[in-house]
């Protein structure tokens, strides 16, 4: 019972309590509230608590354990290890303390951006004159300062490339007359190198700047548990992540996590639900952003799309033909919409080999002596690979070549970074495509207050009924007074169905609809009772211009911007 | 009518409190005041004392994540007497009772009382009992009609055996859902310090029942007015009432007169734009979508969705659906549809809880169940998903929570959840499957609880083969029919399940599927 697309709610339960580790700046005047940092609710659809009186007590739930393969590149899954640093080797002085000046888009009122914050995070050098820290650490960032270690001057830096579906960054420091890269930052410093996954049990040694301190910390503790964990940054992925009982806080983000002087994972997440439970991004994840970005674009982590269920059930086992002594293999339940995997496999296809790792019933395969999810093996591959599976079907084993590509259509359902929300204005409508970021504007308990329409829209709707689906749902998010709307019944934050009849399937349907009106009046129909409003076509295109101006809805240049599309 | 906007359950809140200070009770020693006259009180000066009652009621209660399991509660109500040897109360709180008890002016022993009818839609009930003496010395109250819209009125209840009388103030008369259905009702809001009221407690002014109080929140008590509860029973008198009926569409007052202009009506805003129609399954309506509804009964509907009532005042023109006017009556509409006016007649539809693809209540009724290989189907209601709370719809899993949005198909009349899988060797690998809808066995669509006794008579080559909605976590799970029926023993013994299976309606496959057991009679 486990994605590997992981889109599921069932991952929600545990990234609720999940917090971004990112401290604000000490000397900041604003509270710290760094992309994700004030415990945003951050996947997609709410999630249920278990009932009061609900289950048996000896049931437990599944563990979401995800998926994956080999890297077909190198026909090996095996990860480089770096060299050791030489003896005597001070890993601390490859430490960086990074300080982020962000600010965000409004994203109900998308031509508006938020105060400017600033927090700081922790960074540390890798080789090629770079800096690795968390993609939540630079989010939205409008200027970044890097500090050294014993070195009281600031730096400015860039960054290089971002990748927030795994909540990583490289930096590059630059000159900030000239613009250009300013490889001198670097001297004296030896880049870090990455290490294994560690044991568990094993003791590693965080560094980092919690609470933003200015002097270097450093905590120690032993590996609790290895396991695939939501990735709160992105809010809708989940990947293996090592859990440490090692103190780890915000302003610890994007630190290193040492073992025997090489970097074993970069933190970035802790919980309010567990004590002395703090996760880092093992090195596996980071081998993938390197590899990724080596071409100078990075694409992001590819999907098998398929939906996985164990199969301990010996009937279930029996009617797929297993031979019975075996306790091997994960069954396909559902084969998500990416044509290149419909096209290879179906429901109770059994997975019994992904790249070189055997697949137990249970969804598992032993990785680095740690039993994790199968996803863990796809997770290796990068987009458009081929991940060799070894699959039975109807009583036979075969092989399939799995293309795998990055899946990008959900971006919606999770957090957005580093862009403008998209709207359209007419007669002081505000429409805006229906997201999370846009349910998130609700407050704190959006889940509650958004209404159960709009977040089954954007979370359920392509899955249960696709036939009714729209590529990009728009919704009313407010509405700028003015007595060419002052009667309208509905104030905002309603789903838009149709305009002038035309249904609306994406925002850039809106200003055609609107473009299509016949007569004097603009028919908008609204979701999910079909109440209707009446704009007069003449007086709202007149109050445009007037409503523009009145909110100061410009762009950069002070011209009046009644979109972004 | 608003079949969304249901009222919370307050009145099951005051009941509990009201069980808190009354269980402890022992019957009242004998009578301390003047028996009254033992053949006839009408010759006496009226008293409030002599004609409220208290009712004591014992009931199953039920748990539905485990619908095998029984427990009891008892709660307190206030009945008024009224003639032919009735108490009137509301109906809240007498579901599914086991045992009524009464008890008249504050001492003496209990009698034992019956439910004469009762009527959760309008949330009345009359009870009775047999015992002759219980009757003598009581006096029949009057109803008044029409009920005052302002004023002081008194709350009466018996509380430790003295009848307490508090004061209340008429807030207003106002028209809101009925306290156990979506139907549309006129309501007495009433200002009073009282606690834990809203079971029924009389409300009067002078010699008159005002109301009966049918929930409360802070200081504000909710009252079913007496005009209401006296029209019903004229109705069932004269054999004339057939349940309530109610407007089977939704719809907006035109706020945007550019809507009003829109559709070509001249003159003044006036009527209300119908948005939706025809929730009630297999039932054509007359109304559309768009018509602008003019006039009900004679009675001008104004832009607010109001109409003035003789006695009240203005009110919304859902009353109108129960004006006097009962299931399957006709309603006169005057309204304005593609630029004409034009006159319609509305038979009023009976509100029935089945209606709703998750039932909001399911009174008198056993929970449903199907136990199969350690797998516990139940149908989706709302007293399923109220195991997780009074704020269930935040808490409970949200795509069940969203089937209470949608609708009955008659391909569909019913969801069927997988509630739990009760761990044994036959489902190993299944254990933490829960709350996800069941779309077909062996092949066969579920369409309600009763398809899947019949579904499972039709193995496929040995084995069941359940498929689970798009969308859930899990799409399929397989059990092994040849050893079904020894598991099933297995796990109702281990697990303390007295039968497998209880189902309100079966069809005659059904009960041949069912060897084991016996369903449960309503």
């Amino acid at each position: 019972m486990f994605s590997l697309r992981r889109l599921l709610a069932s991952l929600v339960a545990i990234q609720l309590s999940i917090l971004p580790l990112f401290a604000a700046h000490t000397d900041a005047v604003t509270p710290p509230s760094g992309p994700g940092s004030t415990g945003i609710p951050p996947v997609a659809p709410p999630v249920a608590t278990p009932p009061a009186n609900p289950l048996p007590a000896a049931v437990a739930p599944v563990t979401a354990a995800p998926a994956p393969a080999p890297n077909p590149r190198t026909n090996s899954l095996s990860l480089p290890v770096g060299m050791p640093l030489p003896e005597g080797s001070e890993p601390e002085k490859s430490v960086v303390q990074i300080f982020t000046s962000f600010q965000e888009p409004n994203w109900a009122a998308p031509w508006i951006f938020d105060q400017p914050h600033m927090a700081s995070g922790t960074g540390f050098v890798i080789d090629g004159n770079r800096i690795m820290t968390n993609a939540h650490v630079v989010a939205f960032t409008k200027q970044l300062l890097v500090r050294r270690y014993h070195d009281p001057q600031r730096y400015f830096a860039r960054v290089e490339f971002v990748a927030h579906d795994i909540d990583l960054a490289v930096l590059k420091i630059i000159d900030p007359y000239t613009g250009k890269d300013d490889p001198s930052f670097f001297k004296d410093m030896k880049p870090l190198v990455l290490g294994p996954l560690p044991k568990v049990r094993s003791t590693v040694v965080t560094y980092g700047f919690p609470a933003g301190g200015q002097q270097i910390s450093y905590t120690r503790g032993v590996v609790s548990r290895i396991e695939v964990q939501g990735y709160v940054h992105i809010g809708n992925r989940a990947f293996l992540a090592v859990q440490t009982d090692a103190a780890i806080n915000p302003g610890n983000s994007g630190g290193p996590v040492i073992q025997d002087d090489k970097v074993v994972g970069v933190a970035f997440e802790g919980t309010h639900a567990l004590e002395n439970t703090g996760y880092f991004i093992p090195t596996i994840i980071i081998h993938h952003f390197l590899e990724d970005i080596k071409d100078g674009t990075y694409d992001g982590v590819p999907e098998a799309g398929l939906e996985l269920a164990n199969l301990q059930n010996p009937a279930f086992r029996h009617m797929l033909k297993l031979p019975d002594d075996s306790k091997r293999g994960v069954r396909v339940d559902q084969v998500l919409d990416i044509p290149s995997t419909q096209a290879l496999l179906k429901p109770n296809d059994v997975i019994m080999q992904v790249g070189d790792y055997p697949v137990d019933e249970d969804g598992t395969i032993t990785y680095e002596g740690n039993t994790v999810g199968v996803s863990v093996a796809i997770d290796l591959a990068q987009n458009n690979d081929i991940v060799p599976l070894k699959v039975w079907r109807d009583g036979k084993m075969i092989d399939v070549p799995l293309p795998v590509k990055v899946y990008k259509d959900d971006y919606r359902q999770g957090n957005q970074y580093d862009v403008l929300p998209s709207y359209y204005i007419y007669g002081g409508l505000v429409f805006t495509p229906l997201s999370l970021d846009y349910l998130k504007t609700f407050g704190n308990n959006w889940a509650d207050s958004a209404g159960r329409e709009l977040i089954y829209e954007l979370a359920y709707r392509h899955i249960e009924d696709p036939k009714h689906w729209r590529p990009e749902p728009v919704v009313l998010a407010s509405i700028l007074d003015h007595p060419v709307n002052a009667n309208f019944t509905v104030r905002g934050q309603t789903m838009v169905d149709k305009i002038n009849g035309i249904r609306i399937e994406r925002l850039s349907d809106v200003p055609k609809a609107f473009a299509a009106t016949q007569g004097s009046d603009a028919i908008i129909e609204f979701l999910p009772d079909h109440h209707f409003e009446v704009i007069r076509k003449d007086d709202a295109e007149k109050a445009n211009s007037d409503i523009l101006n009145t909110y100061s809805v410009m762009d950069l240049n002070g011209v009046l911007a009644p979109s972004r599309l | 009518m608003n079949r969304f906007t249901l009222l919370p359950k307050l009145a099951f809140l005051c009941s509990a409190a009201l069980v808190l200070t009354h269980c402890n009770q022992a019957p009242a020693p004998s009578a301390t005041t003047p028996k009254p006259d033992d053949n006839s009180s009408t010759t006496d000066a009226f008293s409030w004392d002599n004609a409220i009652v208290q009712i004591e009621v014992t009931s199953k209660a039920y748990n539905y994540i485990q619908p095998w399991a029984r427990s009891e509660q008892k709660v307190y109500k206030t009945g008024v007497v009224i003639s032919g040897h009735q108490i009137i109360t509301t109906a809240d709180g007498l579901s599914d009772q086991t045992l009524i008890r009464l008890k008249k002016q504050g001492e003496g022993l209990f009698s034992l009382g019956s439910v004469v009818w009762i009527d959760y839609q309008a949330n009345l009930a009359a009870i009775t009992t047999n015992e002759k003496d219980f009757w003598t010395g009581l006096q029949p109250a009057s109803l008044a009609d029409p009920v005052p819209i302002t004023g002081q009125v008194r709350v009466l209840r018996w509380r430790d055996d003295a009848l307490e009388n508090r004061q209340g103030e008429i807030e207003q008369m106002t028209v809101d859902n009925s306290a156990l259905s979506y139907v549309s009702v006129p309501v007495l809001k009433i200002d009073s310090t009282i606690s834990n009221a809203g079971y029924g407690e009389a409300i009067v002014l002078g010699n008159k029942l005002v109301g009966l109080a049918c929930q409360q929140g802070g200081d504000a008590i909710t009252a079913v007015p007496s005009a209401f509860i006296d029209s019903i029973l004229q109705a069932r008198a004269a054999n004339k009432y057939t349940g309530l009926g109610y407007f089977d569409f939704t719809w907006d007052p035109p706020k945007n007169p550019l809507c009003l202009d829109y559709l070509k009506l001249p003159g003044p805003a006036r009527g209300v734009i119908v948005k939706e129609i025809g929730l009630k399954p297999g039932v054509e309506s007359p109304v559309k979508p768009r018509d602008v509804l003019l006039q009900i009964d004679g009675f001008d509907i104004d832009a607010d969705g109001n109409y003035h009532d003789p006695d009240y005042k203005k009110l919304s023109l859902e009353n109108l659906s129960s004006r006097g006017k009962w299931a399957g009556m006709d309603c006169h509409f005057k309204i304005w549809r593609d630029g004409q006016e034009m006159d319609i007649t509305y038979k009023l539809p009976k509100a029935e809880y089945t209606d709703d693809l998750v039932p909001m209540e399911s009174f008198d009724q056993d929970p449903e169940y199907v136990l199969t290989g350690g797998f516990v189907f139940v149908p989706l209601t709302e007293d399923y998903l109220r195991s997780w709370g009074a704020d269930w719809r935040q808490h409970a899993p949200f795509r069940l929570s969203y089937y209470e949005l949608d609708k009955v198909r008659p391909d569909r009349p019913q969801r069927v959840v997988l509630s739990q899988v009760l761990p044994n060797e036959v489902n190993i690998g299944y254990e933490n499957l829960r709350n996800a809808i069941i779309d077909e066995i062996n092949g066969i669509k579920i369409k309600q609880l009763a398809d899947i006794p019949v579904a499972l008579k039709s193995p496929v080559g040995g084995f069941h083969i359940f498929k689970f909605a798009t969308g859930e976590t899990v799409k399929e799970a397989v059990l092994d029919a040849n050893t079904l029926d020894e598991a099933n023993q297995q796990i109702m013994a281990r697990y303390h399940i007295p039968t497998d299976h209880v189902l309100h309606s079966e069809t005659a496959s059904a009960d041949d599927a069912i060897t084991n057991t016996t369903s449960t009679q309503k």
